[in-house]
């Protein structure tokens, strides 16, 4: 099994000078926290770097390596370029392996990976090997096409889905790969070096007949069709070469379409904040306006219980002189000529008594009540006003309006924050490029179209000339005796070895399949919170599927129990793989709610005998962590920043 | 089969698989041979390999 001892990084990433990492010799996890930016994925990548000389950046891509260095280092000390060294130990012997990538000489101020130079070496028990032997050593330690079930990320746990989906590009080459780690390789390698001796031991068959006078004419057609086929399965090669170059190339459009497409809905999204900015805009200058108007008489809140004192009052003087303009009224038409009765009490009035009335109204000029009339209205203006200043300013209403526009502002502010942060994603991107990349890969797509039916064409072929081949042998083989039985003697056996490698094949592929299905279910049940999950069922090509414990599919599942069905499938590889090594994961938890992380976090040591898993708190509290591994974590470290550019690697110690 | 019967089988190594389908439907190809050739596919670029089988084959079918 392999197992990481150490891993020494020198100016990669985010690690400035030399730094490392030692990781436990015993079974068990070890955590390494990060919070975002502090070079997690920088880690993982640094070991898939020491291994394959290469890193990946998002969408699986490879990364330009010249961009991987420290930064600071190089901007404040000119060193560019890094190195990796990774010590291990498997199958009994202890390896270090070191991989540099440095300027090249005479470089100072190198631009782009033309001006590095990468190269590595092996040491096996001290003893350093030779270039062929450390990479036929490193194949045999961890073969880079199936280093996916050993290092990850949330974004390669995604991938799994496409075994389930028949005419997905990325699910054949998965499904490869899990055939690899489980040893597949061995059989279907022996049935093709079968199949190639059998052709060979046909070729001689035929030469062998070419040179017999009984079968010359057989053995001319059978060397003619041996010929065409040779062509054949030549054109076949690079057909399906080209095709799985196309595929590849249709998965990396379709990525960047994807991309794009969040692209444009980030656009739309940035449309939609501009306009909710300038309503909000709007809205804040309105009340700013009403709020100004107010705010002049802000004041008079100040003198609130005067006002309302002097309200009371002159309201009690208003009483007072509407009672007097009352009575001057009914005296008045008191005084009336012809008035016979009083027009209050319907009492007759003497003679003596209006003229009385009349000559105290006279005494007034004949406009009794109209100073009390004036006074009145005098009043009503100044009770309106005091009522007004008093209504203005009130204090609530002004509290209310300050913190709506308070509120309106604070919304302003967080979409202006939001569009600089749609502005950064989509700084690099123009027009032209979004309507390439499609025009690219509707060509593609028409291309692969093609392709696939010249193969088809081609097959077709193949077989046609297999029948016309198998006549000829038929009738060949009715010479016995002639010089060339020998020859068929070994197309025979050829043959057979062939037939029962492909049947070895079909049935160890069957067992797999059965193996990895039962061992993927026992982890999924360990792994899942839902009580009425039965289990899950394997296709051919290794995708799995949720089996509800009444029997039927789950046919959708979210991007969490995808990860949890993907996580199961690595643990059952892990399982059945005659190659084991450790997993190193990255952020597995981010989709996964707290029952689930709990779960895996306690199912993550029977997954693997060396596990490290690079977490953000937020993820996988330390408490947690420790509560769900118990005797089983053996290590912890933290990424702490010193700069933007530079992290150390530190043993976690609280 | 049993439930023991299919975990038997499930549990058979690559050359117990291949050694029970030679036993039952080739008999008369050798079972060193088989061994012979996994052994061969074993080891990762074995630039002589197809030499090597060839030279297996030649063993048992006489010169």
């Amino acid at each position: 099994m392999l197992r990481l001892t150490r891993l020494r990084l020198t100016n990669f990433g985010p690690f400035k000078g030399e730094q490392s990492i030692d990781f436990p010799q015993e079974d068990g996890v070890t955590i390494i926290y990060g919070e975002n930016m502090r070079g997690k994925t920088s880690l993982l990548n640094a070991i898939r770097f020491a291994f394959f000389g290469r890193i990946l950046g998002r969408g699986r891509r490879d990364t330009a390596l010249h961009k991987v260095g420290n930064w600071e280092e190089a901007a404040e000390n000119k060193v560019f370029g890094f190195e990796v060294g990774l010590d291990m130990t498997h199958a009994g012997a202890r390896y270090r392996l070191v991989r540099t990538f440095k300027p090249r000489p005479g470089v100072t101020e190198p631009k782009d990976d033309g001006d590095y130079v990468q190269d590595y070496f092996l040491e096996r028990d001290g003893v350093v090997l030779s270039r062929g032997q450390s990479k036929t050593e490193l194949e045999r330690i961890l073969p880079e096409q199936i280093a996916r079930f050993f290092l990850f990320d949330g974004e390669l746990l995604q991938e799994y889905e496409d075994l389930l989906v028949a005419e997905s590009d990325m699910g054949p080459k998965i499904s490869d790969a899990i055939e690899r780690i489980l040893g597949m390789p061995v059989l279907t390698n022996t049935r093709d070096s079968l199949t190639a001796a059998k052709e060979r031991a046909e070729n001689r068959h035929a030469r062998a007949a070419q040179g017999d006078q009984k079968t010359r004419e057989f053995g001319n057609q059978l060397a003619a069709l041996q010929s065409e086929r040779t062509v054949l399965q030549t054109d076949l090669e690079r057909q399906e070469k080209d095709l799985d170059g196309l595929r590849t190339r249709k998965t990396g459009l379709e990525e960047a379409m994807r991309k794009m497409q969040r692209v444009m809905a980030l656009f739309d999204k940035r449309d939609v904040l501009e306009s909710d900015i300038k309503t909000l805009k709007e809205a804040v200058a309105g009340k700013k306006e009403r709020l100004g108007g107010s705010m002049a008489s802000a004041w008079c809140a100040l003198l609130g219980d005067k006002m309302r004192a002097a309200i009371t009052d002159l309201r009690a003087r208003e009483t007072q002189l509407q009672t007097v303009l009352i009575r001057t009224s009914v005296l008045a038409s008191l005084a009336a000529d012809g008035q016979t009765t009083c027009p209050a009490c319907l009492q007759p009035v003497s003679d003596e008594a209006r003229q009385h009335v009349q000559d105290s109204l006279a005494q007034h000029g004949g406009a009794a009540g109209a100073d009390e009339q004036r006074e009145v209205t005098a009043v009503r203006r100044r009770i309106a006003a005091l009522e007004q200043f008093i209504g203005d300013a009130n204090p609530q209403a002004l509290r209310l309006e300050w913190d709506s526009i308070a509120q309106d502002e604070r919304q302003i502010y967080a979409k202006g924050n939001e569009i600089k942060e749609i502005d950064a994603q989509i700084a690099d991107v123009n027009e032209e490029a979004v309507r390439r990349t499609r025009s690219d890969l509707e060509s593609v797509i028409k291309q692969i179209s093609l392709l696939e039916q010249g193969l088809g064409k081609t097959r077709e072929a193949l077989h046609n000339n297999a029948v016309y081949r198998d006549n000829l042998q038929r009738k060949l083989d009715k010479f016995a005796g002639s010089g060339f039985e020998v020859e068929r003697r070994r197309r025979d056996l050829a043959a057979d070895l062939e037939a029962l490698f492909v049947r070895g094949i079909d049935v160890f592929r069957e067992q797999l399949r059965r193996k990895v299905e039962a061992d993927a279910t026992a982890h999924f049940l360990q792994l899942t919170s839902e009580p009425d999950y039965a289990g899950l069922r394997i296709n051919d090509s290794y995708g799995l599927t949720i089996i509800h414990k009444d029997g039927s599919d789950i046919p959708v599942r979210s991007a969490g129990a995808e990860h949890i069905v993907a996580l199961s499938l690595v643990g059952a590889l892990q399982n059945n793989a005659p190659l084991r090594g450790p997993i190193i994961v990255d952020s597995p938890f981010g989709r996964l709610d707290a029952t689930h992380t709990d779960k895996t976090v306690a199912a993550l040591p029977s997954m693997a005998e060396q596990v490290v898993v690079l977490v953000y708190e937020d993820e996988l509290a330390p408490a947690r962590a420790r509560a769900g591994l118990k005797g089983h974590l053996k290590a912890e470290w933290t990424l702490v920043r010193r700069s933007a550019r530079h992290t150390e690697l530190k043993p976690r110690k609280d | 089969m049993s439930d023991n019967g299919d975990r038997k089988l499930r549990d058979e190594s690559l050359s117990d698989v291949l050694e029970r389908i030679r036993a039952e439907e080739f008999p008369h190809i050798d079972r060193e041979i088989v061994r012979e050739l996994l052994r061969l596919h074993a080891e990762p670029d074995d630039d002589d390999l197809g030499r090597a089988v060839d030279e297996l084959i030649f063993a048992r079918t006489g010169a």
